[in-house]
């Protein structure tokens, strides 16, 4: 048997659920309401969020503009730990320049008390 | 869709994010229909296909927030059903003799249309594959093209053509061998 491709057409054409669907699916929604915690007023936190839904190009500068801020606020973190870095090496540098110092200075004292000493010693033995 | 039509689905879609339930029942009234008869025609039961569109619009409910627009409210329904009901159909095999002939068909044929090669053809659809049966819907019922069907379903667009294609030459068999046995009882 031969059908036309608008004998399917009608055969599928939509049909309405009939007359109360609307109602029904209310009175569910409103038990769904009355059951689960109220819905969240979205406006509040998501209303700004709305046009950037709607303009893809918008939403892609937003985009770029926030990782450029982000990338921004990154690099002057990253320096400033790196200058702390530099400041807290130089610390320890001239700390170990004056620890070598003050070696130096016992060591050169020790040396000069034991030029000192021994022509004395060196007369003695002779 | 009509610009006007358009326009008061947008600003629904609108009003129902702000919390408006008024504006929800708008929506579910202009994709009704829609949904309904995806579920009927693919499922072929009344009450389930009732029980799928009322949980598809509840689930809409939820995230209409997330719906940008009205073109994109009218995918995000028939992706949503379309997957229902092959879980649907998936959790219980249907039989052919629960189906559209035990419910009351809604007087929407017109006069120059054959009933009798509609129902044959509605029960012809109930015995092809899952996948298969929910494209003749998409594309008779929704009127979508095999890009979009494909998009739908998400299988190549080439896989969809053939499948429509030796979809209806399987539906041409199957009717003709309907009539053959009709006849044989007739005589």
């Amino acid at each position: 048997m031969q059908f036309s491709e608008d004998d399917l057409r009608t055969a599928l054409k939509p049909k309405d659920p009939g007359p109360g669907f609307t109602q029904r699916v209310m009175a569910r929604v409103g038990q769904q309401e009355k059951s689960a915690p109220a819905r969240k007023p979205r406006r509040a936190w998501f209303a700004w969020l709305q046009p950037l839904r709607l303009h893809p190009a918008m939403a892609a500068v937003v985009a770029v503009l926030i990782l450029a801020v982000g990338s921004l606020i990154g690099y002057r973190q990253h320096q400033e730990r790196e200058r702390q870095q530099a400041m807290l090496a130089e610390q320890k540098a001239v700390e170990a320049l004056r620890i070598t110092n003050a070696k130096l200075n016992h060591v050169f004292r020790r040396v000069r008390q034991s030029e000192a000493s021994e022509p004395k010693i060196r007369k003695e033995v002779l | 869709m009509d610009d006007q039509r358009q326009l008061r689905l947008q600003s629904a879609l609108a009003r129902c994010a702000q919390g408006e339930t008024a504006a929800f029942a708008e929506i579910v009234q202009a994709h009704q229909a829609m949904v309904f008869s995806i579920a009927l025609h693919y499922l072929q039961d009344r009450g389930l296909a009732e029980d799928l569109a009322q949980e598809v619009f509840l689930e809409l409910y939820q995230r209409t927030a997330g719906i940008a627009s009205a073109d994109h409210l009218t995918y995000w329904l028939r992706r949503v059903t379309v997957n229902r009901c092959i879980d649907q159909g998936r959790r219980k095999k249907h039989r052919r003799e629960t189906a559209l002939e035990d419910s009351p068909e809604p007087a929407t044929t017109d006069g120059a249309t054959d009933p009798l090669l509609s129902g044959r053809l509605r029960e012809s659809l109930a015995a092809l594959p899952e996948r298969h049966r929910m494209m003749v819907v998409l594309r008779y019922q929704e009127g979508l093209g095999p890009a979009e069907i494909a998009g739908l379903l998400e299988m190549p667009v080439n896989t969809v053509k053939s499948t429509l294609h030796r979809t209806l030459e399987e539906l041409r068999r199957k009717l003709t061998r309907k009539l053959g046995e009709v006849r044989y009882a007739i005589f």
